[in-house]
């Protein structure tokens, strides 16, 4: 399964975290530096196992621990509808 | 019918024709930051007319009657609020519901919902000799994010105006004029305070986010420009004007200046702190 960002939504980076609004809802959502992280890679392009491994990469997270919190960050932005799932063709 | 004003609100023009000096004074007081010359080409007055004697005051445009009120309060705080309605509703810029006060020509703004103290704090600031903006909707250019004067008459509960004698030094709400009864409400005419001109604009150096906690000690505390954004972006009032411009108008205007949470039960405690803050 890839993780695709909704594309609707406007962005403004400000201090290295991320200012989403998302103006179905008129709602405002502040990224932190992770969330921000695991959300740039919501591209098409990668699966949560995949961001789970960058961030292992860029961070010195043990890969269990990764996991678990990109799992987390998926889940809760799959809960502010700000990505969505998608089965590759 | 011998008394008339202009007024200019962010561009939208309103002409009130009175029918007598104390309807005139009672507008004058309230709307007088926006005092225009008569424009050209003339806009169609509100025409007010007095019943005394069936305590009615009634408002009429181009021949339709708009409506009846009781008391000249109630006309005045009424036409206020429908005329305030329709300038924000026609004008160009993005409006914050946030206080707004320079010095040294930089903006101090102060988003809050009702009862974070916006109004208290605007007032202590203008008593401490800080310029006033607005009290409670500053109006962001959209394409340089600067805040524009919306000076307003700054409007205190009843009973409420004697906590700020302490911060008048200057006695400022004792001068004649400078404050009307409004229904119960004390109206401070925005004219008694430093102002900028209306065609003028300042670049924000502080946004504060304030609020009141009855005997709360008082903090002062930087929080994340993301943060400060997101908040923003809750107190702009006409944000689905601008649908596709409001984030980055405000992402702006929050690049360029810090970022704070006020708690405060005090006023003068916090009038102290905000006090070195531009």
């Amino acid at each position: 399964m890839f993780l695709i960002q909704k594309n609707t939504l406007l962005t403004h980076e400000i201090e290295g975290d991320l200012v989403l609004y998302d103006p179905d809802y008129d709602v405002v959502h502040t990224l932190n530096v992770t969330s921000r992280f695991i959300w740039e890679r919501c591209d098409g392009d990668h699966t949560s196992a995949q961001i789970a491994t960058d961030l292992t990469d860029c961070y010195a997270v043990p890969l269990d621990v990764a996991r678990r919190d990109v799992d987390n960050i998926l889940n809760r932005l799959q809960d502010l509808d700000l990505i969505r799932q998608e089965t590759p063709a | 019918m011998g008394h008339s004003d202009f007024y200019n609100i962010l561009g939208y023009l309103v002409g009130l024709r009175y029918p007598s000096q104390a309807v005139a004074n009672a507008f004058r007081h309230v709307l007088g930051g926006f005092l225009s010359p008569p424009p050209s080409p003339s806009v169609s007055p509100y025409d007010i007319h007095e019943a005394p004697h069936q305590g009615v005051y009634r408002i009429m445009k181009d021949g339709a009657i708009l409506g009846d009120y009781a008391s000249l309060s109630e006309l005045v705080s009424r036409t206020e609020w429908a005329i305030l309605k329709k300038a924000f509703e026609a004008m160009p810029y993005l409006g914050l519901h946030a206080g707004a006060v320079t010095r040294s020509g930089r903006c101090l703004l102060l988003p809050g919902d009702p009862g974070a103290g916006k109004t208290s704090l605007v007032l202590g600031l203008l008593l401490r000799g800080w310029g006033l903006l607005s009290d409670e909707a500053a109006p962001i250019h959209p394409d340089t994010s600067e805040v524009h004067p919306f000076p307003r008459t700054l409007c205190i509960k009843d009973g409420c105006l004697g906590k700020f004698h302490g911060v008048d030094r200057n006695a400022v709400l004792d001068r004649p004029g400078s404050v009307l009864d409004v229904g119960g409400v004390s109206c401070v005419a925005s004219r008694a305070f430093d102002m900028l001109p209306l065609d003028r604009s300042a670049p924000v150096g502080a946004i504060v986010f304030p609020s009141y906690t009855r005997g709360a000690p008082a903090s002062l505390v930087q929080i994340p420009r993301a943060k400060g954004l997101g908040l923003l972006m809750r107190h702009a009032l006409n944000r689905r004007a601008f649908p596709d411009r409001a984030l980055s108008i405000l992402g702006k205007l929050a690049d360029r200046a810090r970022c704070f949470e006020l708690h405060s039960g005090s006023l003068e405690a916090a009038l102290d702190l905000l006090h070195d803050i531009n």
